[in-house]
């Protein structure tokens, strides 16, 4: 397991290695991993997923990885554009050729009212809840102005689902986990008394081995 | 021996206990958006502004920076001739805020809004800051070099970054208008 272990990761850059994450069932097994909560949204071919830390933005199997901030709030289609909101921010995407591009995010430094309670869409333009009060975007200011509930229609976004899944974390590629498993750190202790075992292991056959080639060859020449 | 060790130990725990909430202590908000407007349009109220990035204008940006700019849409603040670019970069691993002030095509002030690092906000301190004050491009470069801060490497690399950003975003700003 050493050496191949060994060998692979004087290859790794040649093998592309570090350009692909491990699969979640393997990070959850080797690294000992608890499920994350995640909250998903779907909108036509797009579907956004968080752990509320990333944001993963998804379609035809294209996934684009930004940031999300708290909570998954909602999402909705305003012309091409689709706006995803989590609690203190909003991803705006397009969809191009099939493939989610980001447009941009919106925060607090953007005029963002914030937290967001409730995201989606008064008289055809964003609308966003924040501390019981109503926001409305105005796509010719590019302001959030106050909003008067009796004077519009609402429709706000459906609530995100909630489940479990395995967060691989971006840097659980295979180069760090051949690395990781090259030098005992996988499955806890566990690991590193395998690890150790095949080193002194290797010690005592490397040992022995030298041993009886002496006699082996004393022998001889006598 | 021992006692030595054991005041040595006492010394060194004391030492990690005090960097460890001297680094939380950097994290935070140092100035809102309100105070920045204000700081940067005291006699004007500024609009809010937004530059389509297309992808040849992209290309452009990574081909005289070196560094690619992310989405489609940058937003900004403008009133009479200055503009206001509020930008994003990651120091070591999180996003610090940082706020630009140009007007013909050099910084009037720079100001770390939010940050979010455990080390490295030294930077928010006006000695640093002022650095950047009537800084410009000079062939894709600042025309002016900026002195470190020892433990902050990333932090001021980040901030020399988006200046440069802010600069050629104001220059594209103000072309396309």
């Amino acid at each position: 397991m050493l050496a191949t272990t060994g060998i692979l990761i004087n290859h790794a850059q040649t093998l592309s290695l570090s350009e692909t994450r491990i699969p979640s069932w393997l990070a959850a097994w080797s690294y000992n991993l608890k499920e994350n909560d995640i909250q998903s949204i779907r909108l036509g071919e797009i579907e956004a997923e968080t752990d509320g830390v990333e944001l993963w933005v998804s379609a035809n199997g294209v996934t684009h990885t930004s940031d999300c901030s708290e909570n998954l709030i909602g999402a909705r289609r305003f012309a091409e554009e689709i706006w995803i909101s989590c609690e203190n921010q909003i991803s705006i995407y397009l969809v191009e050729a099939g493939t989610p591009e980001l447009v941009e995010q919106i925060n607090v430094y953007s005029g963002l009212p914030n937290p967001i309670s409730r995201f989606g869409a008064c008289n055809l333009a964003p609308c966003v809840e924040s501390q019981s009060q109503l926001f409305r975007y105005s796509q010719l200011q590019f302001n959030w102005q106050i909003a008067e509930a009796e004077n519009g229609m609402f429709f706000w976004s459906e609530e995100p689902q909630t489940s479990k899944a395995f967060i691989v974390p971006l840097e659980l590629n295979w180069h760090r986990w051949l690395l990781d498993l090259h030098s005992g750190r996988l499955f806890g202790s566990i690991g590193v008394f395998i690890v150790d075992l095949t080193g002194i292991a290797l010690l005592i056959l490397v040992t022995t081995g030298i041993i009886r080639w002496l006699r082996i060859r004393g022998k001889t020449k006598c | 021996m021992i006692k030595l060790f054991a005041k040595a130990s006492r010394y060194a725990v004391l030492l990690l206990m005090s960097w460890a909430v001297f680094g939380w202590a950097q994290i935070g908000v140092y100035t809102t958006l309100e105070e920045v407007l204000q700081e940067a349009f005291p006699e004007v109220e500024p609009e809010q502004q937004t530059l389509w990035l297309t992808k040849e204008t992209k290309s452009q940006f990574k081909d005289e920076l070196g560094f690619e700019i992310h989405g489609l849409r940058q937003r900004y603040w403008v009133g009479e001739e200055r503009t206001l670019w509020i930008l994003e970069e990651i120091g070591k691993e999180y996003p610090i805020t940082f706020a630009y002030l140009v007007e013909e095509d050099q910084v009037l002030f720079a100001q770390v809004m939010e940050y979010r690092e455990t080390r490295g906000g030294e930077i928010r301190h006006s000695f640093f800051r002022q650095q950047f004050d009537g800084i410009r491009l000079k062939e894709s470069k600042l025309d002016r070099r900026i002195d470190g801060i020892t433990g902050a490497t990333l932090s001021v690399n980040a901030m020399s970054k988006m200046a440069k950003q802010a600069l050629w975003l104001h220059r594209e700003a103000t072309n396309q208008s």
